[in-house]
């Protein structure tokens, strides 16, 4: 007996280390196309994130055609402001200015209109500009040219109750044509992983 | 298929992100307002604001010098030296601000 027992430990010994190199074989390969798969899943996870950021930003409000209905939009902040439409001195939209684009992508179109605005006060108007801020986001107040109304009390010649005129420059940048829903193939895709993942 | 609408919404994007409506006037306004010497006398006379920077046009009885030292221009924005037209009592100090970074 005490003659089978080393062979024995030996064969035991080497079926381990058998077992070890074989396991260890396959743990290196599942690691491997571990990394591989979190990798992918990151690359995916990253695209899919793009691409809801893409698709909600081809669907914003800035996006949309905002020109339309411009002395609308000014009566509308006016009231919203509290001001009386006597405010509005002038309004001269300009025409649209298209910006090339290739073939295949939406056409760009920046416009730009001037609004006078007169016999305000400054209160007034930085609640005019926050009613515009706040209801027309897709134009920007990109100028502003503040100064004492013509025919102002020689009294009030300073301080908060200064009837003022003011000129701005509003100009928005709007695409004609967004992308269609047809070109998201997978977009019922997005919308099963989004009810899964709130 | 993800890629494919990632190429497509990309070079629908790109356009849109490289062309913007300028910088905001009403937020350059309000750090202006938010930074005037008020305790200091003086008449605001005009004030522009656009792209490129903001011009100030501000009358001072007497000694322009406590409204100069007074008014600090905003954060993000650096100031040019002022000049000063004085006429009898009265001096217009015009002031010239842009953004910090931009070259005149």
């Amino acid at each position: 007996v005490s003659r089978l027992i080393g062979p024995a430990w030996v064969a035991v010994i080497a079926g381990g280390v058998a077992a070890v190199a074989i396991t260890g074989r396959f743990a290196t390969r599942s690691r491997s196309a571990a990394a591989t798969a979190q990798s992918e899943l990151a690359l995916v996870a990253k695209e899919a994130q793009e691409l809801v950021t893409l698709r909600a930003a081809a669907a914003s409000p800035a996006a949309r055609h905002a020109s339309a209905g411009l002395a609308q939009r000014v009566g509308a902040a006016l009231t919203r402001a509290g001001l009386p439409a006597s405010c509005l001195s002038s309004l001269s939209p300009e025409a649209h200015s298209v910006v090339a684009m290739t073939d295949g992508q939406p056409r760009l179109t920046r416009q730009r209109a001037t609004l006078v605005l007169t016999s305000l006060t400054l209160p007034q108007l930085g609640a005019f500009l926050d009613a515009w801020r706040s209801g027309e986001p897709e134009w920007t107040v990109t100028g502003l040219d503040v100064s004492p109304a013509a025919g102002g009390s020689a009294v009030q010649s300073t301080g908060g109750d200064l009837p003022l005129r003011v000129v701005l420059a509003l100009e928005s940048v709007s695409v004609e044509e967004p992308v269609p829903e047809s070109l998201s193939p997978v977009s019922s895709l997005l919308r099963t992983t989004s009810r899964g993942h709130p | 298929v993800l890629s494919l609408e990632l190429r497509t919404l990309r070079s629908a994007a790109l356009p849109a992100s490289a062309i913007r409506a300028g910088p905001d006037a009403a937020l350059a306004l309000s750090s202006l307002l938010a930074s005037w010497p008020g305790r200091v006398p003086n008449k605001p006379q005009s004030l522009m604001l656009n792209g490129s920077g903001m011009t100030i046009g501000v009358t001072v009885e007497g000694d322009p010098a406590p409204f100069l030292r007074a008014f600090k221009a905003p954060a993000g924005w650096t100031q040019e030296e002022p000049h000063l037209n004085t006429a009898g009592s009265v001096t217009r100090v015009n002031l010239q601000l842009r953004p910090a970074g931009a070259t005149p």
